[in-house]
């Protein structure tokens, strides 16, 4: 690649930060109270939320993750890009309950619908502040990998500094104007990932021909690729296309992107326009997924390229097809990677200054909540930055980490609760406790199996957050069950109204 | 009553699922999750204790049918061929993954997203909204007159 190239490429991507944060110093004057800052401004329509909606859940994950692991492993985790019927699902069902709510109290957070929800249970929302605190960190740091691998492959440069640098701008913009500038820059973002997916999409019919070319590459070659990698189910176990089909069709509906972005909408009426542009949108990145892919095993199978790391593919790709497609891959991945980050550090700030004390009974004036959410951001940022660098893994399997962990906090509160108005206080608890020991548990023999201190494998090998989710959905409703007829427990009767739409 | 019964055969239904996908019968796993989602669709139509079929029926159940269509299908395909290349493709796919492409991706999609907007009225009509709305703020009205008694 030519130094020119190099430093186009570059400029593109530097372009989506420089607009990204003059986006945000803009939004700057739309923050009107700090409720408004941290998340609780319904001011935004369908596109708008769409596609900063599409950005959010898309993230890093989808543009690099995904496409390495259809290059390594086959066409298992685009069934996870695929699941997007689960997006219309998630607000169908919870949708109209979830932006209801925000017309009963100040709803800034999700620890606000969770106190609505259960009177004030500090208990549950000290819990679900802490898994979505972990969440949090492993989503980051799969943005962070995202971004390292982006510069690495132009430059020769510190994946540390690369990754402090983007953060710096991104935490700059993003404390600058919390939700608000997080939202318009997401849908920014999210636009530049719908361009970059036609260009691209385009780019890859032109250098194979379609699709057929990449089956018959892989029957002519004598590279060793699996012809089974093609399949519906891919090359790995069948276990990991149920998980990668369970976890976004139960997790999107509760995932915080979408949570959060539902009790900014105007009006719940424009629930379904919002769901059919995040729909279309990610229908287009998934377009863009399946063809970066599928090119990676065409040029691998050709012998044309030679990609050592999965997270490399989309790169490895793009600087094949020229510097049109580069132009416009690289600055998708960092606007996938931005658009995901920002709501990460909200979320975080949000937790560290508003759920957190609340649940331990401190106060902090709503003018401070802004100056304490900001520090959490930038110390956020910087813990990402270090779990990335001594996590060391593949973007995507870090992202469905965070996927799992958030969707097992958020599940039991979010949607049993919602769907039923016999789940109570004690019995979600239980379900939140079992959730987070499961968690810590699930991650610690991932470590432990890293390190070669056990060789447990999980049963069936269905990975580890599945059996998490499931645990804390059905203690939940046991326990729900089982505490049943509390005074304390009985709903407010506007709560009890809106489960009720 | 029924939410109650709904919600106990959601919680069997995820020890079912689990079950069999940890046994190694993954794509029993995936039919139960389908049925998994039927129960939620009914709960999530509930409006004053009673249940929306019509809005069960379209589109969800087709996008479920849909759905289990693209395993059987995927699933049949995969065995077909195995380790080998197949004998056909379908707009250059392996029949198995074309199988997911359409009726698990695309046709779904769309007919989820287009077939939610087309029901929205029926989902949560403006009088619904409305009449929300106002009773909030006469249970509101309420809390503050009962406050200051």
């Amino acid at each position: 690649m030519s130094d020119t190239t190099r430093y186009l490429i570059l400029a593109s991507s530097f372009a989506v930060l420089a607009i990204s944060f003059l986006i945000g110093l803009w939004a700057r004057r739309k923050v009107t109270s700090p409720e408004a800052f941290i998340g609780g401004a319904k001011i935004f329509g369908p596109l708008t939320v769409g596609l900063a909606t599409m950005a959010a859940v898309g993230s890093a994950f989808a543009v690099v993750g995904v496409p390495g692991l259809v290059f390594s492993s086959g066409n298992a985790i685009l069934l996870f890009m695929f699941a997007a019927p689960a997006f219309v699902f998630g607000y169908l069902v919870i949708g109209k309950k979830v932006r209801a709510l925000s017309e009963i109290g100040t709803v800034a957070s999700l620890g606000d619908l969770s106190d609505l929800r259960f009177n004030g249970h500090r208990g549950i929302k000290l819990l679900l502040s802490i898994m979505l605190f972990l969440g949090c960190a492993m989503y980051l740091s799969a943005q962070v990998e995202a971004c390292a691998k982006l510069f690495e492959n132009l430059f020769d440069w510190n994946a540390v500094v690369i990754a402090v640098v983007i953060f710096a701008i991104l935490i700059a913009y993003t404390v600058l104007s919390g939700e608000i500038g997080g939202v318009l820059t997401q849908a920014f973002q999210g636009l530049v990932i719908v361009v970059a997916g036609f260009i691209f999409t385009a780019s890859f019919f032109f250098v194979t021909g379609g699709f057929g070319p990449v089956l018959e590459a892989i029957a002519a070659s004598e590279s060793g690729l699996d012809p089974s990698a093609l399949t519906a189910w891919g090359s790995l176990p069948g276990a990991y296309s149920f998980a990668w089909i369970l976890l976004p069709t139960l997790g999107i509906m509760c995932q915080p992107q979408v949570l959060t972005r539902i009790t900014m909408m105007r009006t719940p009426r424009e629930l379904p326009k919002l769901s059919l542009y995040a729909v279309v949108t990610n229908m287009i990145t998934g377009l863009m997924v399946l063809s970066i892919g599928y090119c990676a095993i065409y040029l691998a199978a050709t012998g044309t390229v030679t990609i050592d790391h999965p997270d490399k593919a989309v790169f490895k790709v793009a600087d094949y097809l020229g510097i049109v497609a580069q132009m416009f891959v690289y600055p998708a991945v960092l606007a996938a990677a931005l658009s995901t980050s920002s709501l990460f550090l909200s979320l975080a700030g949000t937790i560290v200054s508003r759920d957190m004390p609340g649940a331990l009974g401190i106060t902090i004036e709503p003018a401070r909540q802004v100056t304490v959410s900001r520090i959490a951001m930038s110390v956020m940022g910087m813990a990402a930055i270090g779990f990335a660098a001594l996590s060391g893994d593949m973007v995507a399997i870090l992202g469905t980490y965070g996927f799992g962990t958030l969707a097992a906090a958020t599940f039991p509160v979010f949607v049993i609760s919602l769907l039923w108005k016999g789940a109570n206080g004690r019995g979600v608890m239980a379900g939140m406790v079992t959730a987070l020991a499961a968690t810590l548990g699930g991650v610690g023999v991932e470590l432990l199996k890293r390190y070669g201190l056990s060789d447990f494998a999980w049963p069936g090998s269905v990975p580890w957050y599945v059996f998490v989710m499931a645990a804390s959905v059905v203690v939940s409703i046991a326990a729900s069950l089982l505490f049943r007829g509390r005074e304390a427990d009985r709903l407010d009767r506007r709560v009890a109204l809106a489960l009720d739409l | 009553m029924i939410e109650t019964l709904l919600i106990i055969a959601s919680g069997l239904l995820w020890i079912l699922m689990v079950t069999l996908a940890g046994a190694g019968h993954w794509l029993a796993g995936l039919y139960v999750l389908l049925a998994l989602l039927l129960v939620y669709a009914v709960l999530g139509t509930s409006h004053r204790g009673r249940f929306d079929l019509r809005l069960v029926l379209f589109p969800t159940s087709v996008w479920l049918l849909s759905w289990a269509g693209a395993f059987a299908l995927g699933d049949y395909f995969a065995r077909a061929w195995g380790d080998a290349v197949p004998a056909f493709t379908v707009f250059g796919f392996h029949p198995s993954f074309a199988a997911i492409i359409v009726l698990f991706w695309i046709f779904p999609t769309l007919l989820m997203g287009f077939g939610f907007d087309s029901m929205s009225d029926r989902w949560l009509s403006q009088k619904q909204w409305d009449d929300f709305l106002d009773r909030i703020n006469e249970e509101t009205r309420a809390d503050k007159g009962d406050g200051e008694e």
